[in-house]
């Protein structure tokens, strides 16, 4: 659509005044002359017609008076004596003597003076008596012939015998209609009245009236002008019969005539049928008239007054003149004056606009001379102002915006700097964690394993004096290393590195399990232990090690704190609409604690007292790891406690846990792993550029963001940096092979967490059992759960031996003297290639396996270990000082009988767990030996 | 900064806009709501009609009311008068003579009527005619009456006594006979018709058989009929009007008077009443009017075909409808030739007036307000319609006071009928 508003808007302000004052002025301006051109236009029609229809009316009114004036007179000498006397006198002397006797004679020349007298100043042209029976009884004036009977003779049909006919029956003065009788020139009208007698018809007066008057009425062309006329017609017969001479056509009258009954009446026809109405039309001239049309009654006359249209409307035709060029001469000087008036206005703008433009380019120094004081005046110098303002600013600003920047490059260098340092502090952090597992627990193991060994040893040389001293350094072992696992879980939590293994477990058992592993601490301070734990409580969905870590610490920190009191472990299932929960209330009669104790209890770092360290011992770091622990998985710890009356701990958890991540802000390098572009980025590292293209392809129509490497060091190195959601890994590639790109991202903290798929397109089925692992431990390693596992294991291989691949020498040592101590066959080696070279001496019965050695690790022998058809039986239980990420753990999933949670804090809760652990594990094993061989492990 | 506040300045600007803009709005809707209400006021020309929609003469008067009605709803199915349309008010004389004047007055004094179309009977126009007189309005009459009358304020389109009941005598003194015998209801009408015709007979030189009235809305005719037995007339002239027509007829067809021998000239039946009437046993009979609907007239067949259509195809048109249908359109020629719908306008411009009627044309003469009218004869016909024996060939000019007595006499004749009856127009008591 044509849009007057952008119209408007594309136009300058010149001519957009011009165009609004043209508008304002011109539009009323037409309007008002349009307006009053058609109301004084309708008022001169109107008046037109009603000068006409008054005309007509008139001439009407006057031709209708003129006819009953003459009936009225005639039917008042009707009444005269004189007639009604003198007709059976006449009747009389014509009957005896007839009209040429001298009586009649006498008598009619006595008549006839008086009458003449009667009817002269009427205008009367002859006057008749007539007998009832149509008898003419007397005649004025001999003129014409009438016969001597109207109603018989030649008349009888006549007007002149109708009119008569009327006054003698319906006893009416009547006249009749205009008619041409022999002899006459002219048409000749008459008017009868009957004359009465004692109220009887005695005989009829009618009077001949000439055409003179009537005419005179129609040919005063009075109010007319010089083309009005009056035309009259009669209905003769089947015509429509001019009966007057028109003003344009003298020789109308009895010559014009009009077949009635024709389609298209003329208002002259209209007329004579009795029509009224006004209007525009074309006469018999052709010419356009305005007329007005009547009936006349007295002689059945239409009557048509009419004025050319010309002249009736030529004082509109003027109007229209005057208006048009009354708004002509109006329109000129509007124009001008908007013309004048817009550039007056627009000018000093333009003039500003182009300083305005100058100003914008840059050239601050333009000058302008300012002509006008008003407003477009107050603009310019306003924009002088501003100019001058503007170059002193732009003077500043230059300066201000050097030392802006310099200032903030200073502030950006600062800013690299230091976030260089937060980068290298975080990486330092991230690094130090995951190796402190490694570095610290490996000198642990060692401490830890040759103090218990010599203290068996000591033992069975009866050096009894070495026992409590090294008991005291194996006791000391196992505190730091449980403070290690306390702090590091702290600083996993902390860091937001703790998953949750979710799976299904019997509550019950767990339970139990814990129990049976806190007896000893409990009995240690004299305390009972009670446990309510209803059979209904069923299973639940959680973190099994986390929830028995929770209890066990709760446990163990309700027996540290009471001595000779009672405890409650009270196991509780509740249902709420949103699920069930699992309620397990550790209830003490210990110490208790103050509400400000309270306060600080799940701080880190913090006991209820900064003495109970000193008296109780620990780390103070269990409740807020336990804590921690329940709020990943949904729940928590309360508490309830008065101080000298013991304290009660709830940890309270959903029975269909979900991963709740913590609220610990996430480091940098995790939430950035694959966001980039919303798609999860996957990184694939293959040697072959075809699988590697199929991969991209098959991946990114998965709707994955791929990221390709050809080279084992290539992958790392983009694993690191862009740390994909998850790698998949070629195993056989040359240079750096699929395990040494495993082992290192593995050892990265930065992309330890990222889950790796192996994936080697020649056999799956070969990789499959080459990731399998039949089981796999902890370090340090729990020898009394091995020798379990073991004894399990090897039962139905006395004859064959143990192969135990580790790479570090003090860890081997251990395991080569305990097994045989248990009456093994060792055979040691200190990496995978050395384990594959012993295993050409025969099939062992079960390897020990390090996953983590040099020149061959143990995912690349379990390759090549499962790779051989008869070794794919062959038990392996993987040792391992890692902890596995729950993708790994997944990968190992099935294929182990049991997971056993390193790091408990003492010997005596380990060497519990264990024993539980290898009880229920013998169990499945009877079970399984029943079913079968093949799943052995 | 500054852009906020041009922003603010914009929307004040528009705000302000509107704010015109409402106001203009307002001001428009208040002089169209005040336009409209004014015009409302003027949207429709009010006109009275007033018949008797209850009482003896509702059946008469009920077509009148058809005749006027049609022409009003064909005007204002052509879009009305002066763009306006004609709304009727339709009232109730209930047959009696003062509620006819009553409802004139409640006619023009509440309903604010332009004009009255009403009246049947000469009785109710008599009540009516000191109301319209007194409020200087205006009656259209459609009836034929016995004349003797001028009212500035009433415009009669009906037949006067010189266009229906003269030429009835003149035309049984000139084709049936001379020996004539007048019987009548016994009201104004009859009455001053039987005055004009022994006027009449008087002057043709006619034998007055007899003279007999019966008493209004009786069908006590025996004696009427002894009479008319008795003395044998060549014709009989009826004045008769309504139901008592039924016993009249009767009574003669049991008198074994026929119309082959003696006649019966109707001045108040026609084509409507021969509905109700026995019509086969009337048959040979003459009516007297000024319309029939068998007139062979192209702008009458139309007319009848358009009453029927609207009416149904069991009616019949006659004079009164024709009188009360050119009525109206006699009446609306004058409203839009004067441009107004005010009554004293109207009036002028009704005189004057004329048209093309079903019967021939008609037209309103200036001096005595009573319509030129044709007349006709017609024969009765088995089948309830008329023969038209005989035509004035052309209009009659109307002649309210017949010449044969001066217009004092005429009035002083009604005046003592007026008395004589005790100030009413119809004879109150049985005058035998």
């Amino acid at each position: 659509m044509f849009s007057i508003k952008n119209f408007m808007a594309r136009r300058g302000i010149g001519s957009r005044m011009l165009a609004w004052f043209l508008a304002i002025s011109l539009i009323p301006c037409i309007t008002l002359a349009w307006l009053t051109y058609h109301l004084s236009s309708d008022s001169l029609e109107h008046t037109a017609r009603e000068r006409l229809l008054v005309i007509a009316a008139d001439k009407a009114n006057e031709v209708e008076t003129l006819a009953l004036e003459r009936i009225h007179s005639v039917t008042e000498l009707s009444r005269l004596r004189t007639f009604s006397d003198a007709t059976p006198q006449f009747a009389k002397a014509l009957a005896e003597g007839g009209p040429d006797s001298p009586a009649y004679k006498t008598m009619a020349a006595e008549q006839a003076a008086y009458w003449n007298q009667l009817s002269e100043p009427f205008g009367y042209d002859n006057f008749l008596i007539v007998s009832p029976s149509g008898q003419i009884l007397f005649q004025l004036k001999s003129g014409m012939d009438f016969g001597t009977n109207i109603t018989t003779g030649p008349l009888k049909n006549s007007e002149l015998a109708n009119v008569f006919d009327r006054a003698r029956t319906l006893l009416q003065s009547e006249i009749s209609d205009f008619e041409i009788y022999p002899g006459m020139t002219e048409p000749t009208a008459f008017i009868a009245a009957p004359l009465l007698r004692n109220g009887a018809v005695v005989g009829v007066i009618i009077f001949q009236l000439s055409n003179r008057e009537i005419y005179n009425v129609f040919s005063d062309y009075r109010g007319l002008g010089e083309t009005g006329e009056t035309l009259i017609a009669a209905h003769l017969g089947n015509d429509a019969v001019a009966v007057v001479p028109f003003r344009h056509d003298p020789k109308a009258a009895f010559h014009r005539r009009v077949p009635m009954g024709s389609a298209a009446m003329t208002p002259l026809q209209k007329a004579v049928q009795g029509m009224h109405g006004f209007g525009p039309f074309v006469d018999y001239r052709g010419k356009p008239v305005l007329g007005v049309w009547t009936y006349l009654p007295s002689f059945r006359w239409g009557m048509v007054v009419k004025q050319d249209a010309i002249e009736a409307f030529s004082l509109i035709h003027q109007q229209r003149r005057a208006t048009l060029l009354l708004v002509g001469l109006i329109i000129l000087p509007i124009v001008i004056v908007a013309l004048i008036v817009a550039r007056s206005i627009t000018r000093p703008i333009r003039l500003a606009v182009q300083v305005a433009e100058k100003v914008a380019s840059g050239d601050l120094n333009a000058e302008f001379a300012i002509t006008s004081r008003d407003e477009t005046g107050q603009l310019l110098s306003a924009i002088k102002s501003m100019t001058a303002d503007l170059r002193e600013m732009y003077d500043n600003m230059e300066e201000k915006i050097r030392q802006r920047t310099k200032e903030l490059e200073r502030s950006n260098e600062q800013l690299k700097l230091a976030q260089e340092a937060a980068d290298e502090a975080s990486r330092t952090k991230s690094a130090f964690l995951a190796n402190m597992s490694h570095e610290l627990r490996t000198p642990m193991n060692a401490i830890i394993g040759y103090s218990e060994m010599l203290i068996e040893e000591a033992t069975d040389l009866d050096q009894e004096g070495f026992i409590p001293d090294l008991k005291k350094i194996h006791g000391a072992g196992k505190h730091l290393l449980s403070l290690i696992n306390d702090i590091l879980d702290l600083s996993k939590i902390e860091a937001g590195k703790m998953t949750i293994y979710l799976e299904n477990f019997d509550v019950t058992t767990a339970v139990n399990e814990v129990v049976a592993t806190i007896q000893p601490l409990v009995q240690k301070k004299n305390n009972t232990l009670t446990v309510i734990c209803p059979p209904g409580v069923g299973t639940m969905r959680a973190d099994l090690t986390k929830v028995r870590q929770t209890l066990f610490n709760l446990l163990s920190n309700a027996s540290k704190f009471t001595e000779n009191g009672e405890l409650k472990l009270e196991v509780n299932r509740t249902a709420e609409p949103a699920g069930d929960w699992i309620d397990f209330s550790v209830s003490d009669t210990g110490i208790g604690m103050t509400p400000e104790q309270m306060a600080n209890l799940f701080q880190a770092f913090s006991q209820a007292d900064a003495s109970t360290t000193r008296k109780f011992g620990g780390t103070g770091l269990g409740l807020a790891i336990s804590r921690k622990f329940c709020q990943m998985m949904g729940g928590d710890i309360t508490v309830q406690s008065e101080s000298g009356k013991g304290s009660t701990f709830t940890a309270r958890l959903p029975a269909e846990a979900h991963e709740i991540k913590p609220e610990v802000a996430a480091p940098q390098e995790i939430s950035a792993a694959s966001d980039s572009d919303h798609k999860p980025l996957v990184l694939v590292i293959d040697d072959d550029p075809t699988v590697l293209d199929l991969m991209e392809r098959f991946l990114a129509k998965e709707n994955f963001a791929v990221k390709t490497a050809l080279t084992g060091q290539d992958g790392v190195a983009l694993a690191k940096s862009l740390r994909p959601a998850a790698i998949t890994l070629d195993v056989m590639m040359p240079g750096m092979d699929g395990w040494a790109v495993m082992r290192a991202l593995k050892s990265d903290p930065v992309t330890a967490e990222i889950p790796v798929i192996l994936v080697t397109i020649t056999d799956n089925k070969e990789m499959g059992f080459a990731l399998g692992a039949s089981d796999y431990l902890t370090k340090p390693v729990d020898w009394n759960r091995l020798a379990g596992l073991l004894k399990r294991i090897g039962s139905a291989a006395d004859s064959q031996y143990v192969l135990v691949v580790e790479d570090e020498s003090s860890t081997r040592e251990i395991l080569e003297r305990t097994l045989k101590k248990a009456g093994w066959n060792v055979r040691a080696a200190a990496n995978g290639r050395e384990a594959l070279e012993a295993l050409r001496a025969g099939a062992p019965s079960l390897v020990l396996l390090d996953l983590m050695m040099p020149e061959m690790d143990g995912f690349e022998f379990l390759q090549q270990f499962r790779h051989n058809e008869q070794w794919r039986q062959i038990p392996v239980i993987v040792l391992t000082a890692k902890d596995l990420t729950p993708a790994d753990r997944e990968r190992l999933n099935g294929q182990v009988n049991d997971i056993l949670q390193k790091g408990a804090s003492s010997r005596e809760e380990l060497l519990q767990q264990v024993r539980s652990q290898v009880a229920a594990l013998s169990a499945k094993k009877k079970t399984e030996d029943s079913h079968g061989e093949d799943s052995a492990g | 900064m500054n852009e906020t506040k041009e922003l603010t300045g914009r929307r004040a600007t528009k705000l302000r806009l509107r704010w015109v803009a409402g106001v203009a709005l307002v001001i428009i809707a208040g002089f169209a709501a005040w336009h409209f209400h004014k015009s409302k006021r003027e949207l429709t020309i009010r006109v009275g009609i007033l018949h008797s929609r209850t009482g003896a003469m509702t059946i008469s008067e009920k077509s009148m009311v058809d005749g006027e009605m049609l022409a009003i709803e064909e005007i204002n199915a052509k879009g009305g008068l002066l763009g306006r349309r004609i709304e009727p008010i339709i009232a109730d004389g209930k047959s009696d003579w003062p509620t006819f004047a009553k409802e004139a007055e409640r006619l023009i004094t509440q309903e604010k009527v332009c004009t009255i179309f009403g009246c049947w009977t000469s009785a109710s126009r008599k009540n009516v005619m000191p109301v319209v007189e007194r409020y200087n309005h205006l009656l259209i009459y459609p009836m034929a009456y016995e004349g003797l009358e001028e009212s500035p304020n009433i415009i009669y389109t009906g037949a006067a006594p010189n266009q229906q009941v003269i030429p009835a005598v003149k035309w049984s003194y000139d084709t049936i006979g001379k020996r004539i015998f007048l019987v009548g209801e016994d009201y104004v009408w009859p009455h001053s018709v039987n005055a004009i015709i022994k006027d009449e007979m008087t002057a043709l030189g006619a034998e007055l058989m007899g003279e007999e009235y019966i008493f209004f809305g009786s069908s006590d005719v025996d004696h009427a009929v002894k009479k008319i037995v008795e003395t044998q007339p060549d014709v009989i002239l009826s004045a008769v009007v309504g139901d008592s027509n039924i016993a009249f007829y009767k009574a003669l067809q049991e008198a074994g008077i026929k119309p082959e021998k003696i006649p019966v000239v109707s001045v108040s039946i026609g084509e409507d009443e021969l509905r109700i009437l026995p019509a086969k046993e009337m048959a040979g009979n003459y009516c007297a009017w000024d319309y029939f609907q068998s007139i062979a007239r192209p702008e009458n067949q139309a007319f009848v075909k358009k009453f029927k259509a609207r009416y149904g195809k069991d009616r019949v048109t006659a004079d009164v409808i024709e009188s009360a249908y050119v009525s109206v359109l006699l009446w609306a020629q004058a409203v839009e030739e004067c441009g107004s719908a005010d009554v004293h306008n109207i009036r002028e411009a009704m005189r004057g007036q004329s048209l093309d009627a079903p019967e021939g044309v008609v037209s309103i003469d200036p001096e005595t307000q009573h319509t030129w009218r044709s007349f006709f004869i017609g024969k009765i016909r088995a089948d309830g319609q008329l023969d038209i024996v005989w035509t004035s060939q052309k209009p009659i000019r109307p002649v309210p006071y017949p010449i044969s007595r001066s217009k004092t006499e005429w009035d002083s004749f009604l005046t003592g009928l007026y008395t004589q009856w005790g100030n009413k127009w119809a004879n109150p008591v049985k005058t035998d």
